[in-house]
């Protein structure tokens, strides 16, 4: 059927996964349409603006970062299966990184792009524990994340087979937990090892411009090879006849027709599309379990970072105690653990940010938040700024308040809520549910998951869960006919 | 898709265009984006401006030698590839490199803009004779073996080329194509491009003017044949409008882009404004392949005034189109004097004296020249008046120094083209 | 087309594919895989790019025979021909 509002696939959300698995499906011929609910793309990692800033979502770093020339690395097969040039996405690698625990600052370690940064430190600084150390990256460093399964298996538990020391343990699950875990306390071997790989083994990295140059270069590709994209169009339903999906019914009440339908929007929020009930922003807080979320403050600063001696460290993982307590907070905000990332302190190759930036990021409840009346919202959010400004302020040098106020030109925040608002996902999660759909199945023939809750993690995995998905379930499926 | 929504859609939008044309959306400049002989950002530029300062220079031009030219120094690699420049045209690049920092200067987050609603109007005088000229040089050199004629030709060269080079490097999926007027085409893009708003065909505009025309030798020449390029020891005197000593056009390249709102939208987000579309003429002498008529010049300027629901007392600045032709000055005088009789207040102005004639570009870039004046109050001169030639006596030009107005409120911006074209844009200072 | 042709045309079609790989010194009787960095996300393509661009069609049981360009060529060049035979 050639009629204008018949697809070969449709795919809900432009976020990185989408618009991944939109151009690998364009690229081949089909007949795609993307409907995404915000009026800007990038979903989890997007952008907006503020009088006249651009501010990034999500973005603190891209994950997977490797040398230009290294083979082999899902970076690599993303930049391949996506026709990208490595240049277009201009990443700039990070300076370092620090894991700081104890009130003082007393425990820590560093790590760079450079895995023998890492293994030096631990050698230094846990010297009973860096054969255990070796091991474990050798057997992780051999994984295919592509190829894994879900093992179900404790991350904890394969670890301590390995690491004898529960602070190194609490130190080396800190970051990986921060940037990728949808489960508290633990993971998923499978997860953990993905994560591991992605920060340890390979590297951080940001575009100077932060999050707008990739999301333009996929942006540009989707449309040179014909994609279609609705913006301010989101899906309301999916109506099932017959163990498929039938019909796309978008937000306005018009109906679209699919031969494929791949879902970005989290496992749990997709099934709620096939129920009759119409679409309700902010779900059940008891359904799906307890969703990790977050909070982040944003601080823009009219001098440099370096000057207040903070020209070092890229992102800070700290928390003020030896164990490491990573879970939903009773409170509101959790501000004992917390991400502190600097985005001035990349190697942009001689260039500085126009103006300085601190985001500092806390474990978060999303039902504290979503409860509030506005004015109280509003009143809480300013609260909290400053109590995570003091708790991040004790792993950075010291500045007082008055120097800080005096060198802030801007502040913005975003709660559980502004993530549910804007990205739809539950319960204001970051990283879906605990439990992941490695193969994207629904249990609808022709409705697949990509995304979060697919497993694969970071703005890499994401992106490489659309091509897996569009390849895996339509062009393969194709030539499987 | 004969279905009820679409017969009931297409009534709306009937309803809505018949409001429209009794009450058209009021137009409105948000950013400025240029590349002239003068500088390459707006504040450079109208420095030079006020400082008389003229950026003409010679260059060697083929066939020709030395020749006084108006060349513009920005890097183009700043917004393209080295690829892109190679296989566009200088144009293009001209024309991307002034959207986009019309884009950079209007404070649109433009990754938020919906692309398929952004047009692109650009006015050009000519196309295609830079990108001919310099082909059938290097096919000489293969002694005419028309199978090393480039295949990059037909994207080069056809009419449209400098918008659709600036719709690919931005990914703008809205109409996007060129006015072609002589040298009244930088007018020509900026009246579209408010009469494409006001339709609701689009809701950001980039609009203005280019030209490429240094880079061929022909129009040199041809100018040079009718006697009307121009020649002087010292190139920056070279361009002398109303100069008793006058001999003829400067050529020069350049570009000027502007960004253009309904004036409802720019003011919802909060944006700064340049100026606002105040009224508009654009007609024809019929008279002569190239001379001008003053008769049909002063009807398009008093249209134009009629169309601002103004009266010649409350223009504040003329800037004329002068290209230092001996006739062709006259005859605008003529116009000018005639409209104005009486308008003692009136000061009058030209561009081409400081950066030559930018043809397509014209229009756009001596409107940019004139519009910081709402805010400082200075009018620029023309320079280069050394013996004012007594038919171009008019009281209200504003001679080799700068002068401050009593009052900015409204600018009259001429641009008066071959074949007989006139255009007169009136710009108004936006008052919240 | 020839099996040199066929050979060269798969060449074209890995260089768009994996523009990172030096081509130069690729063997035909060795395998692809052991002397290219391509995976089988890239052996996907390049079945797509063959249907994309030529309208040759392999089934996901025939994916074997492109293991190298001497196979590749063996088991395309047919299928090229009988293409052109039928336009």
């Amino acid at each position: 059927m050639n009629s204008p509002s018949h697809y070969d696939t449709v795919i809900v959300g432009a976020g990185m996964s989408g618009l991944a698995a939109g151009i690998r499906l364009a690229h081949f011929g089909r007949r795609v349409c993307i409907c995404e609910r915000h009026s800007a793309p990038g979903g989890l990692n997007s952008f907006y603006s503020i009088g006249g800033r651009k501010y990034d979502v999500g973005l603190h770093a891209m994950t997977n970062y490797v040398p230009a020339g290294t083979k082999g690395t899902p970076l690599g097969r993303l930049l391949r299966q996506l026709r990208i040039d490595r240049e277009e996405l201009a990443l700039c690698p990070q300076k370092q990184s620090r894991v700081v625990f104890g009130a003082g600052g007393g425990a820590g370690l560093r790590f760079t792009n450079d895995r023998a940064v890492l293994e030096q430190e631990i050698a230094e600084k846990f010297p009973r524990q860096i054969d255990g150390f070796r091991r474990l990256a050798t057997s992780l460093g051999i994984y295919d994340e592509l190829a894994a399964d879900s093992s179900g298996a404790s991350a904890r538990a394969v670890v301590r087979r390995h690491i004898a020391d529960p602070l190194l343990e609490d130190l080396l699950f800190c970051p990986l937990m921060y940037y990728g875990s949808a489960s508290e306390r633990d993971m998923d071997y499978a997860q953990f090892g993905i994560m591991f790989r992605s920060i340890y083994l390979e590297g951080l990295a940001r575009p100077f411009e932060g999050i707008r140059p990739i999301i333009r270069v996929l942006l540009d590709k989707f449309r040179v090879a014909g994609g279609e994209r609705r913006m301010n169009c989101g899906v309301a339903r999916l109506v099932e006849r017959g163990g498929r999906v039938a019909a796309v019914v978008l937000d306005d009440g018009s109906e679209i027709t699919a031969d494929h339908v791949i879902s970005s929007i989290g496992a749990d929020e997709t099934r709620a599309l096939l129920r009759a009930a119409p679409y309700a922003t902010g779900a059940p807080a008891v359904e799906g379990g307890r969703r990790l979320s977050f909070v982040e403050t944003i601080r823009v600063l009219r001098t440099q970072p370096r000057d207040f001696g903070w020209g070092d460290d890229t992102i800070v993982f700290f928390n003020d105690r030896d164990r490491f307590d990573y879970a939903v907070p009773a409170e509101p905000v959790d501000l004992r653990s917390g991400v502190i990332c600097i985005p001035n302190n990349f190697d942009y190759g001689g260039r500085d940010l126009p103006e300085g930036l601190v985001r500092v990021t806390c474990l978060a409840n999303y039902a504290a938040w979503a409860a509030l009346p506005e004015p109280d919202y509003r009143a809480a959010k300013a609260r909290w700024l400053g109590a995570m400004t003091a708790s991040a302020g004790r792993f950075l040098l010291p500045v007082t308040e008055a120097a800080l106020d005096a060198a802030t030109v801007a502040t913005d925040m975003f709660t559980p809520r502004t993530i549910t608002h804007f990205t739809g996902h539950w319960q204001g999660a970051v990283y879906g549910s605990p439990c992941k759909v490695r193969d994207g199945g629904t249990g609808l023939a022709n409705l697949h998951l990509c995304g979060t809750d697919q497993g694969m993690l970071g703005i890499v995995g994401s992106m490489l869960s659309g091509i897996a998905a569009a390849n895996r379930h339509v062009l393969q499926a194709a030539a499987r006919a | 898709m004969a279905t009820q929504n679409s017969l009931a859609h297409g009534r709306c939008v009937a309803d809505s265009l018949l409001l429209r044309r009794m009450k058209p959306p009021r137009i409105v400049l948000t950013g400025i984006g240029l590349t002239s002989p003068n500088g390459n950002t707006l504040s450079e530029y109208r420095q030079n401006l006020l400082n008389g300062v003229s950026g003409i220079e010679l260059i060697e031009v083929r066939y020709m030698g030395a020749q006084p030219a108006g060349v513009c120094h920005f890097d183009p690699l700043k917004y393209q590839k080295k690829k892109d420049v190679r296989i566009g045209t200088r144009a293009g690049s001209i024309s991307i490199f002034c959207a986009r920092e019309a884009l950079a200067d209007c404070g649109l987050d433009w990754d938020r803009v919906d692309k398929t609603r952004v047009g692109i109007y650009l006015g050009i005088t000519e196309h295609g004779n830079v990108e001919t000229e310099n082909e059938i040089y290097n096919l000489s050199l293969f002694k005419h073996d028309t199978r090393f004629w480039t295949h990059h030709h037909n994207p080069r060269t056809v009419a449209n080329n400098p918008a659709g080079e600036v719709s690919l490097n931005l990914g703008i999926t809205g109409p996007a194509y060129t006015l072609g007027a002589a040298c009244a085409a930088g007018n020509l893009g900026i009246i579209h491009a408010a009469q494409m708003l006001q339709l609701g065909e689009v809701d950001l505009a980039l609009a203005g003017g280019v030209s490429e025309s240094v880079g061929t030798f022909g129009i040199f020449a041809a100018f040079k044949s009718q006697g009307a390029l121009a020649s002087h020891p010292d190139p920056t005197k070279a361009s002398r409008p109303f100069d008793k000593k006058r001999n003829g056009i400067v050529v020069s390249e350049g570009g000027c882009i502007y960004t253009m709102e309904r004036r409802d939208d720019a003011l919802a987000r909060g944006a700064r404004i340049y100026g606002e579309v105040g009224g508009y003429c654009v007609n024809s002498d019929a008279t002569d392949y190239v001379l001008p008529n003053a008769v049909r010049q002063a009807e398009c300027i008093r249209k134009a005034i009629a169309h601002a629901g103004l009266t010649p007392a409350e223009i504040d600045i003329v800037n004329t189109h002068a290209t230092a032709t001996p006739q062709g000055d006259i005859q605008e005088c003529l116009a000018i004097g005639e409209v104005f009789a009486g308008c003692a207040d009136v000061n009058i102005n030209n561009t081409k004296s400081f950066i030559g004639h930018c043809m397509g570009a014209a229009g756009a870039l001596e409107l940019a020249g004139n519009l910081p004046s709402f805010d400082d109050l200075i009018v620029h001169p023309t320079i280069n008046v050394d013996e004012l030639d007594p038919q171009c006596a008019l009281s209200g030009l504003v001679l080799n120094q700068p002068r401050t107005a009593k009052r900015v409120d409204a600018i009259l911006n001429n641009s008066f083209g071959m074949l007989g074209i006139n255009s007169a844009l009136i710009i108004i200072r936006h008052r919240t | 087309m020839t099996k040199d042709e066929c050979k060269q045309l798969v060449l074209s079609i890995i260089a768009d594919i994996a523009p990172d790989e030096d081509l130069s010194n690729v063997k035909p009787d060795v395998r692809l895989r052991e002397q290219l960095q391509l995976d089988s996300m890239d052996f996907l393509d390049i079945v797509m790019e063959l249907r994309k661009r030529h309208g040759i069609e392999v089934p996901e049981a025939e994916y074997i025979q492109l293991a190298s360009l001497d196979s590749c060529a063996e088991y395309l060049t047919p299928k090229f021909n009988a293409l052109a035979g039928q336009s």
